[in-house]
């Protein structure tokens, strides 16, 4: 019925002239997306070194000049696979199979990052006037190293895809944008947003890290700090307050829906009917999980793919795994379930009780923040 | 652990898959430009999601998801339409002298985008209705009926040869 049709968009098609395709473009907007994009930490110099993509088309590979610029082995508990969680004091990776211990009274929250998993601490589990937030790193081999970077009551933020750590901090009347490198232990950055005057509860604006960007989560505008180059502007693509960000991307509604927008460019990725419930991102962006109204099961989106899985129970019943499956603990098992197929299975490890600490029963999932 | 998929391995993908998705998205778009963008946005994101990739054999039909979701996304964008106004054509009837149709890349360029994307997925790249649906992130109801729309003004453009008038509801 329509193969004449088919005749003649193929036959279109085959006269097209087709450009060669452009690798270092591709590159380049990957990593300007912040989804592929790295910074290699020249550990053994004990410095951070930036590269730029220089691929070529006609070398047609990525390797000649992307050397420098490749990923970094994965580095830690956040970069490999399967569930992360903490137990009071104790950090579990690897989906279980892997734990250490945080020396510490308790476990605030747990960041993914390519450095290792980052694990705020302190004298208690609050997020909110807990008092000092004491900070340590949880390397591939299960070593935990202090990071010496003590915060008050602020909303840090990480980017999965690199090793650092931002920050704001007030100095002497001034709202300062800290970027600390995980790797290396030092602070790379540290830039003055003098026009941040409002914010809500914290000891300084909560912020959000993605690429070269830093989110700061003023009460009239958001603002972005380009750390690298110290340019400070705003956006009005993602609303003020809180920089809820994840892999570059934020949940906006619009219209009676509900966007995951691009903030970079604003892009709608993701649009859904605004339920009851409200899409949570993974901590790269690249999934959004959203409750059914039957109050059983959730949908499961790859914002990229365009495609969605459906798996039981609730979101915030989940964490996220560091390669964006969901994860449960449930009657001291970890049950993991694909976010490619919705398909959930029961590990075997046994999960303990007490995990240590002041509030030993406290289970808290990876990535998970509690910020208010 | 899965092995990680190198970047080598990315090229391969991305010499076997351009030719490809730069003909979809030319049908689709209508324009060189665009086509070469949305390629190479389709790319850059699957590049991100390279370290995922637990089958590379996948990976040709996952980057062609992508580039049907973006250029999806693009048509949200409030003014698309605006921004890349089509060129009026004509109506031309099954009467016409046959010589003056437009070649089919013009009677697309004169279909909304996404009745554009839906003919293009369903009749170039023999998409099925659940897979247009998938990929364009809307409902199955949806791609019937703007096929069907597409479809019928396809034929007034092209012709009962092309697009004959008994199809039906081209579900």
């Amino acid at each position: 019925m329509t193969e004449r049709l088919s005749t003649l968009l193929r036959d279109e098609a085959a006269a097209l002239h087709v450009p060669a395709p452009d690798l270092t473009g591709v590159l380049v907007t990957g990593r300007r997306l912040r989804r592929r994009r790295r910074v290699a930490a020249a550990v053994a110099a004990g410095a951070v070194v930036a590269i730029v993509a220089t691929a070529t088309v006609a070398g047609t590979s990525l390797t000649g000049g992307d050397t420098g610029a490749r990923d970094i082995d994965p580095a830690g508990p956040s970069t490999g696979h399967g569930a992360v969680f903490t137990l009071g004091t104790t950090v579990f990776y690897d989906g279980g199979t892997a734990h250490v211990q945080i020396d510490d009274k308790a476990i605030k929250s747990t960041y993914y990052t390519s450095a290792g998993l980052l694990v705020r601490h302190g004298d208690n589990n609050w997020s909110d006037g807990g008092g000092p937030q004491r900070y340590s790193l949880v390397t591939e081999d299960g070593t935990v190293r202090p990071v010496s970077v003590t915060t008050e009551d602020v909303v840090p933020g990480v980017d999965p895809t690199q090793p650092y750590l931002a920050y704001a901090e007030v100095t002497g009347g001034t709202v300062e944008v800290v970027v600390h490198d995980l790797a290396t232990d030092e602070e790379v950055a540290r830039v003055p947003v003098p026009d941040a005057t409002s914010w809500g509860g914290w000891t300084a604006p909560p912020v959000a890290l993605s690429g070269d960007t830093v989110y700061v989560g003023t009460d009239d505008i958001m603002r972005t700090v380009n750390w690298r180059t110290g340019e400070v502007a705003e956006t009005d693509e993602i609303a003020p307050g809180y920089p809820n960000i994840a892999g570059g991307r934020a949940v906006e509604p619009a219209d009676g829906q509900i966007t995951v927008v691009e903030v970079a460019t604003g892009e709608v990725l993701l649009t859904v009917p605004r339920g009851e419930s409200y899409l949570q991102l993974s901590p790269d962006g690249r999934y959004a999980a959203m409750n059914l109204p039957d109050g059983r099961s959730v949908d499961v989106y790859d914002i990229d793919a365009g495609t969605k899985v459906t798996v039981d129970g609730q979101s915030w019943d989940y964490g996220w795994s560091p390669d964006g499956d969901l994860f449960k603990v449930v009657k001291h098992r970890v049950v993991t379930c694909s976010t490619s197929t919705g398909e959930c299975t029961t590990g075997d490890v046994t999960v303990p009780k007490e995990g240590g600490g002041v509030d030993p029963t406290d289970l808290r999932y990876g990535n998970q923040t509690f910020e208010s | 652990m899965a092995r990680q998929l190198t970047d080598d391995e990315f090229t391969e993908l991305v010499h076997a898959v351009w030719p490809g998705l730069y003909r979809t998205a030319y049908l689709m778009l209508g324009e060189h430009q665009l086509a070469e963008d949305l390629v190479q946005t389709t790319l850059a994101k699957t590049y991100a999601s390279w370290r995922r990739v637990k089958d590379p054999a996948a990976a040709p039909a996952y980057a062609r998801v992508v580039l049907a979701n973006t250029a999806a996304s693009w048509f949200r964008k409030r003014g698309w339409r605006n921004e890349h106004p089509t060129e009026i054509l004509p109506e031309l009837t099954s009467e016409t002298d046959p010589s003056m149709r437009p070649a089919v890349v013009d009677a697309l360029r004169q279909l909304p985008p996404r009745q554009r994307a839906v003919v293009v997925l369903r009749y170039y790249d023999d998409l099925g209705v659940r897979e247009v649906a998938q990929a364009l992130g809307i409902s199955e109801g949806t791609v019937k009926s703007q096929t069907f729309d597409a479809l019928a003004r396809l034929r007034t453009l092209l012709g009962d040869a092309v697009v004959p008038a008994d199809l039906g509801s081209a579900s």
